[in-house]
């Protein structure tokens, strides 16, 4: 399902975003990038409808997302958020349950669901007392068992250890192949670089840059986008970023 | 306590936790031995003997086989006194229960509980005015009436206060809710303020009470309170995805903002029916649920039937206590909701969270 955003723009008093045009192909991902407040998590709430655009349109399937009723849209898209709420008294079931609004409870995807965040013998756990990471991997798996066409993803990783993060990163590989679109945010950048088909580069509320990962996530970009002065060099696994002070 | 015993606790509640049906299915046997035990309960003692007759006479069919070894006061006593009473503990109790569960879900807030969108304010100044003012517009019926309306009202008024864009936001409702309730509560302080001597009467309004429910006022609030308790229920999975926060609920397909509307509808039909026969009473709206989540856990499946059994069980022993403490005296449920059910509740539940209750 394609995802199009046509001269998106957003004001609230402190902050302005856009205008914003792009337009996401099915089965990719999609990184959007830039620093804190810079917009990231604004920009993934009106492509899911959380927030009316002053003007412009989002399209999901050729469908305006305004006019999408909720239970269509969760048909067509799942969002992990940025913040976990916790629930009073709710099991790893129960959230994963929640997830099953649409589609109905079927026990045997939500044990393959968590086992992919190798969390299946967490099911009856108490969801507020899990750790911040566990909770982080219990949402990424409650968004693969509503199984949409495509997912929205507010910083995936955050909270994670090493391992869990590149089992995310294989995870989301592994959605791509089966036809998932995915639009996320994400601050590690040589994630991204491995990970993502295009990238949105944003800094407060403007596009600084969008494209395929090659053309767009270089050196000049990363430098307008944050304050650190970058540079890559070599590993065995190819090239890597690092940015330090001007100082 | 120390760490072993805290283990022990939460093994304990993770066991209640899975076993969820069964909880509900005890929970329903205690309300009905509940139910006949408090029929003995009151200044003039009936052996069991004639409470079954009595009961067997109301059966149908059954009537004609049982036979009529009781007096016509005993019969009076228990049909026309205690029952009405005792099942309008069961409805209130239940109604205060599961209305408190929805609202904390669409609050996701632990310290709510119906009243706070305006009703008890409402329901009071229904009755109140009522009182001082003398209307009788609806008969013998206007106080009860009039409290029901007005506490209807004000959740309406409320509501379309707290509406911005077509959209109702948790904390938004909840400040409106105590500053109409502020508002209007004056306005009930200022009637009383001019009329000291009816205060009395208000008084035990206020406090909450069931000895004055018969079966006229019963029979209509019970199928108030039955069908939006059946509405809320059906609500239980949306409810449970509002918990997770609005924009989550959404994205998994929730109608948010209709099942806020129908929710905040129907607590406030079911409640404000409720109260308007008892008066204010306290505490059931707020902690029933959270004892249900401790005992069931999270999921409205089970914590709105729970909430709804637990309030009926807690109310009727409160009013036998109400009823029975001071022989021929009758003390507002209020206060022995407060002074007795409080403590007890408070030890219980640090004793089943071993004080780290994670709301
Ligand atoms: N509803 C709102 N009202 C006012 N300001 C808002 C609102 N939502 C977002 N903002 C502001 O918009 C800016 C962008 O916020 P956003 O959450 O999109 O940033 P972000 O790029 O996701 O940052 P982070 O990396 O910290 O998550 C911030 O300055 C924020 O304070
Ligand atoms: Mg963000």
């Amino acid at each position: 399902m394609k995802v199009e955003i046509e001269n998106v723009t957003f004001q609230v008093p402190s902050f302005q975003l856009g205008p914003l045009g792009f337009s996401v192909e099915e089965g990719t991902i999609t990184a959007i990038i830039g620093k804190n407040g810079s917009g990231k998590s604004t920009t993934l709430k009106l492509i899911h409808g959380d927030l009316k655009p002053n003007t412009g349109t989002v399209r999901i399937d050729r469908t305006k997302v305004s006019s999408l009723s909720s239970l269509k849209l969760a048909e067509k898209t799942s969002f992990v958020w940025q913040e976990i709420f916790s629930p009073m008294s709710f099991s790893v079931r129960d959230v994963m349950n929640v997830s099953g609004y649409k589609r109905g409870t079927d026990e045997n995807r939500m044990e393959g669901a968590l086992d992919k965040v190798g969390l299946a013998p967490f099911i009856d756990r108490d969801f507020s007392v899990l750790s911040g990471g566990e909770r982080r991997l219990v949402t990424l798996a409650a968004a693969i068992y509503q199984d949409s066409e495509i997912m929205i993803m507010d910083e995936p990783t955050n909270f994670l250890d090493i391992d869990n993060q590149i089992l995310i990163y294989n995870l989301m590989k592994g959605l791509r192949e089966e036809g998932k679109t995915i639009i996320m945010t994400m601050h590690d950048l040589d994630a991204v670089h491995n990970l993502a088909d295009s990238v949105l580069i944003l800094r407060d509320g403007k596009k600084i840059a969008w494209g395929d990962t090659d053309s767009t996530l270089t050196l000049e970009n990363l430098n307008k986008a944050f304050n650190v002065s970058f540079h890559t060099y070599n590993t065995v696994n190819g090239s890597s970023f690092v940015g330090s002070y001007n100082g | 306590m120390n760490v072993l015993e805290n283990e022990r606790v939460t093994a304990f509640v993770q066991r209640s936790r899975e076993m969820k049906y069964v909880w509900i299915g005890f929970l329903f046997f205690l309300l009905i031995i509940t139910i006949l035990l408090s029929d003995f309960i009151g200044s003039v003692r009936i052996p069991i003997q004639s409470l079954l007759e009595i009961y067997g006479s109301q059966i149908p069919f059954l009537s004609h086989f049982v036979p009529h070894g009781y007096t016509l006061a005993q019969e009076q006593i228990i049909v026309q006194l205690r029952e009405p009473e005792i099942l309008g503990g069961v409805v209130i109790g239940a109604s205060l229960g599961i209305g408190g569960a929805a609202i904390q879900s669409i609050f996701r807030n632990p310290i709510s509980e119906p009243y706070i969108i305006g009703l008890s304010s409402g329901a009071s100044l229904g009755a109140v005015a009522s009182i001082v003012l003398g209307f009788t517009i609806f008969g013998i019926y206007t106080q009860q009436i009039t409290a029901f309306v007005f506490g209807l009202s004000v959740v309406f008024i409320v509501y379309f206060f707290a509406l911005k864009g077509g959209k109702i936001h948790p904390t938004y409702l909840l400040l409106t809710g105590v500053a109409v309730s502020f508002f209007v509560s004056a306005i009930v302080a200022l009637l009383l303020f001019t009329n000291i001597n009816l205060q009395g009467e208000v008084f035990f309004w206020l406090l909450g009470s069931l000895e004055n429910i018969n079966w006229t006022v019963l029979y209509p609030v019970a199928i108030v309170v039955l069908i939006t308790s059946y509405a809320i229920y059906l609500q239980h999975r949306e409810l449970d995805a509002i918990q997770m926060g609005d924009m989550h609920a959404r994205s998994v397909g929730v109608n948010v903002e209709r099942t806020k509307r129908i929710t905040i509808f129907m607590v406030a039909l079911g409640v404000s029916a409720s109260v308007s026969i008892s008066g204010l009473i306290g505490f059931v709206g707020l902690v029933m649920p959270h004892l249900s989540r401790m005992l069931l856990g999270g999921s409205n499946r089970h914590v709105i039937p729970a909430s709804g059994l637990l309030g009926a069980i807690f109310l009727i022993c409160a009013d036998d206590i109400a009823r029975g403490i001071v022989p021929g005296v009758v003390i507002p449920i209020g206060i022995v909701t407060g002074i007795i059910g409080v403590p007890f509740l408070m030890y219980f539940m640090r004793k089943l969270t071993g004080g780290r209750y994670e709301g």
